[in-house]
């Protein structure tokens, strides 16, 4: 049976066309990695901010207040916010992302918090927290359980979960190009009618199909998301905040999610609900491929 | 080792195309011949149980191999026609593969598969890509393949369809070394390449054996139906239209034709001594008038 699949393994990725969409596929890849990372708002942001002088600023301040979330934590973060925009009013503001999407939900919808800032430094004054009146944690609606919610770095997770449902189409292309040549191709080749008469044609040969195609996707599915985690992992702050709750991140504004689960676990979360739909994807491709007259067969 | 058709049928849609067909095959060379659609490749695939014959039975030493197409296929060897090959297999993985999938072990798998490919000429290029090979290279490595496991009944469907005359002589000579106490069975339009090599013929025609017999004998039924005639050139529209023509040579100002007739077809036409192609067109004569 190894032996088989060995061969079926080899007339799928030794033809052009599997070469030719893994190339495709490495390039579409880099794009992916290049909008989804470099280019995403946390991005752009950490490499002005870092022209300014401020180095990941958005990591900092996250670890810094990274614990337990509650409205102590959420006046914390925001004193240390408009103190910081203030100091900063004489020249060009760096942009701290983790700051900014929780004032966005706490400060008061009645008030411009920041052109007031502006008109307090015009007159070589300062806004403080104490001057603003926060919106509480409950009024937002968070949801509770029996332990307290955990805060660190989000914007990097969100634009993870970004990437990973990006990626996740690439692969389901890549694994319907895949597939759909299993059984189809040695259909229009007539090799069938050599294959079929053999001792496992009938057998060993099907299954070892099946497997190959499941195995092949598989590890297109493990390779492209073990890239996507390392690009992500390298590229920004590594781990950080993998174990912040879901309902605190600000860019997902989940607040309400009825589950106590951290950013890692989401991520695992969605890799599992991908892989269903991967295998389910490869179901049907290979049902399709073994209809020789499907007209989708022809492509 | 005996081979019997029995009363084979097979219909697609509307269109008979196996009606009762019989006949029974001992060790030897035989060349199945047959027009276009005449039901060789659909009669191939019924013995190969890669489709069911709607009623008949084929039988091998006494058994009746619908009920062990499994114990069947192990003796058997088929080339089918105009199988695309996997073009970034090299020869020798190509058999390997079929060897595996054959039921051969490992250790013996490769054995037979270098043997066999020097046996058909292709041992120096069993590293090469399939893509590279040529058309008869990748014949002889479909006759490879059939042997691998050693068949006693080798099923070719127009082996040589598409190869230059050198490799066509190869192909033959491949066979005739490969058909000792074996049944070969052989489907082909090129009648030379039956002539030289089959032990028997048998004539596909209308769903079944319309005759069968050694090419001599054959040839012998239409003894004193081939004529050679010289006609001017206006008239030989007029004989196509009426007769089977096998052969038109032009010279400078007249066509010799070669009529395939039951009477003298002109005055001054000779009678000569038929060959198989001109039996072949005297049963397929139909085929041959266009409209």
């Amino acid at each position: 049976m190894i032996s088989i699949i060995r061969f079926e393994m080899a007339k799928i990725v030794k033809t052009k066309r599997f070469i030719g969409s893994l190339l495709i596929s490495v390039l579409v890849l880099s794009g992916i990695f290049i909008i989804g990372f470099h280019y995403s708002q946390l991005g752009a942001s950490e490499v002005r901010n870092q022209e300014l002088g401020f180095n990941q600023l958005s990591r900092k301040k996250a670890n810094a207040h990274a614990g337990v979330f509650n409205d102590q934590t959420v006046r914390l973060i925001l004193a240390d916010y408009i103190a910081d925009y203030q100091n900063n009013s004489g020249g060009e503001q760096p942009f701290d992302q983790f700051s900014y999407n929780i004032a966005n939900t706490f400060f008061p919808k009645d008030r411009d918090i920041y052109l007031e800032m502006i008109a307090a430094n015009k007159k070589k004054q300062t806004l403080k927290i104490d001057q603003i009146k926060l919106t509480p944690i409950k009024k937002i609606g968070f949801s509770s359980f029996s332990k307290p919610l955990i805060i660190g770095s989000y914007s990097n997770w969100s634009e993870l979960f970004k990437v990973t449902g990006s990626v996740f189409i690439l692969i389901s292309v890549l694994v319907i190009i895949t597939g759909s040549t299993v059984f189809a191709e040695d259909t229009a080749k007539k090799m069938n009618q050599l294959l079929f008469i053999t001792k496992y044609g009938r057998t060993k040969m099907l299954r070892a199909k099946i497997y190959t195609a499941t195995v092949l996707s598989l590890f297109i599915f493990l390779v492209a998301h073990g890239l996507t985690f390392g690009y992500f992992y390298y590229h920004y702050y590594g781990m950080d905040g993998w174990n912040g709750s879901i309902q605190t991140n600000f860019d997902l504004k989940l607040f309400n999610f009825p589950l106590e689960l951290n950013h890692f676990q989401i991520y695992l979360m969605i890799l599992i609900l991908q892989l269903a739909s991967l295998l389910m994807i490869v179901g049907i491709t290979l049902l399709i491929s073994q209809s020789p007259r499907h007209h989708l067969v022809r492509l | 080792m005996k081979l019997e058709i029995k009363h084979i049928q097979k219909s697609y849609a509307q269109t008979m195309v196996l009606n009762e067909c019989s006949f029974t095959l001992t060790p030897g060379v035989y060349g199945l011949l047959g027009a276009n659609g005449a039901g060789k490749s659909t009669l191939f695939k019924i013995i190969c149980g890669l489709t069911k014959a709607d009623s008949g039975n084929i039988y091998y030493n006494g058994n009746a191999i619908s009920e062990s197409q499994n114990k069947f296929n192990p003796i058997l060897g088929f080339l089918p026609r105009k199988i695309a090959f996997y073009p970034e297999f090299t020869g020798l993985d190509f058999l390997l593969y079929i060897a595996t999938l054959k039921g051969i072990d490992r250790q013996s798998a490769k054995e037979k598969c270098l043997a066999l490919l020097t046996t058909v000429g292709l041992i120096d290029v069993q590293h090469k890509k399939i893509r590279k090979y040529s058309g008869g290279m990748q014949q002889r490595l479909g006759i490879a393949q059939a042997m691998l496991n050693d068949p006693e009944i080798l099923i070719l469907d127009e082996p040589t369809v598409g190869l230059d005359p050198k490799e066509r002589v190869k192909f033959r000579n491949l066979i005739s070394s490969f058909s000792d106490e074996k049944i070969v069975i052989l489907s082909t339009h090129i009648v030379s390449d039956v002539e030289y090599i089959a032990d028997e013929i048998l004539i596909l025609q209308k769903g079944g054996i319309q005759d069968s017999g050694t090419p001599p004998e054959l040839v012998q039924k239409i003894a004193e139906q081939v004529w050679e005639c010289s006609v001017p050139h206006d008239l030989v529209a007029k004989l196509l239209a009426t007769y089977t023509i096998s052969n038109q040579k032009h010279e400078k100002n007249n066509v010799i034709l070669r009529i395939i007739a039951e009477k003298k077809p002109l005055e001054n036409a000779v009678q000569v001594t038929p060959t198989l192609e001109d039996l072949y067109l005297y049963y397929f004569r139909e085929a041959v008038h266009y409209d």
